[in-house]
């Protein structure tokens, strides 16, 4: 009986945890890759 | 001096390890949780209390880190201080709201309820969480860094005040919430429960300690990216037509 309550909040815990990850992930990549480009302008050019 | 993305250093190896260790480690946390005996009252309903708890300890621990780094800001005014407290605080809202989430799915089988308003541990919780919370927003409407960090670490090292309150709760008011499993006089429940409990719990501050450092590389970008980036006038979407633009002339 206690098993789809049990299922349900750890569906919801590990979820929020991977929710999480996944959004630092993607903003530590974001701003890795924009501070990239900004150094690839800033650089000056070969000619 | 203005840094760019180029001049960050690479992650150490035991930095680099942190994420996997923390994936192993919860996956250790579940593999107990759920082979752990069931309960003589609650039967299966029981197990929430392992990510529960941990998730309860995850956020005392990263609003006690907050204070840490919040009294270290304002006896040294360094900008890491500042990054550890906000990072901490940031993870550690996530804890309460898995706490609170947790413990009203536990609640609603086992009390018959998903929230009372008249019990103490959950309402101090849901104050904490809303505390914290003001926190993150206080430092998103500061624009200048050296302000934003000063009046955070202010509010950081006060707001830990909740933590004894929220912990002693159960102890203070006698409502609905049960008392401290795990208490200095020793733990109410059957050692291969506690054993499946202090795996959780260590599984977790390992996911704590990525999240964090994780979040502290995020806050290090998002100010070097500040840096580079003039900061928008308040209010330019609003700004009024020029004079001359006025009444069609």
């Amino acid at each position: 009986m206690g098993d789809g309550w049990v299922v349900f909040c750890y569906t919801v815990t590990y979820g929020m945890i991977a929710w999480y990850a996944v959004w630092l992930m993607t903003r530590y990549r974001g701003l890795r890759h924009r501070l990239q480009q900004s150094d690839s302008d800033l650089s000056p050019s070969p000619e | 001096m203005t840094q760019t993305g180029s001049a960050l250093p690479p992650p150490s190896r035991a930095r680099r390890l942190l994420e996997p260790l923390a994936l192993l480690a919860l996956l250790a946390g579940l593999w107990f949780a759920m082979t752990a005996p069931p309960d003589a009252t609650q039967g299966d309903f029981y197990r929430i209390l392992y990510i529960h708890v941990p998730s309860a300890w995850l956020a005392f621990l990263a609003f006690g880190v907050t204070a840490v780094g919040s009294i270290g800001y304002l006896i040294g005014r360094r900008r890491s201080w500042d990054r550890v407290a906000a990072a901490s605080a940031s993870v550690g809202v996530v804890f309460t709201a898995l706490t609170l989430v947790t413990g009203s799915i536990w609640g609603r089988p086992v009390w018959g309820v998903w929230w009372d308003f008249g019990d103490a541990r959950l309402m101090s919780t849901a104050i904490m969480f809303f505390v914290y919370l003001g926190y993150l927003a206080l430092r998103r409407t500061v624009e200048d860094p050296e302000t934003r960090a000063l009046r955070s670490a202010v509010l950081g090292a006060v707001a830990v005040i909740q933590v004894p309150l929220v912990y002693f709760s159960v102890n203070l008011f006698r409502t609905l919430h049960q008392t401290q499993t795990i208490r200095p006089d020793g733990a109410a429940m059957e050692p291969e429960m506690l054993l499946a409990l202090l795996v959780n719990v260590v599984a977790f501050t390992v996911l704590y300690a990525a999240l964090l450092a994780r979040r502290i590389e995020v806050g290090r970008l998002e100010e070097i990216a500040e840096e580079l980036t003039p900061a928008e006038p308040a209010g330019r979407a609003v700004q009024p037509p020029p004079l001359g633009e006025v009444g069609g002339g």
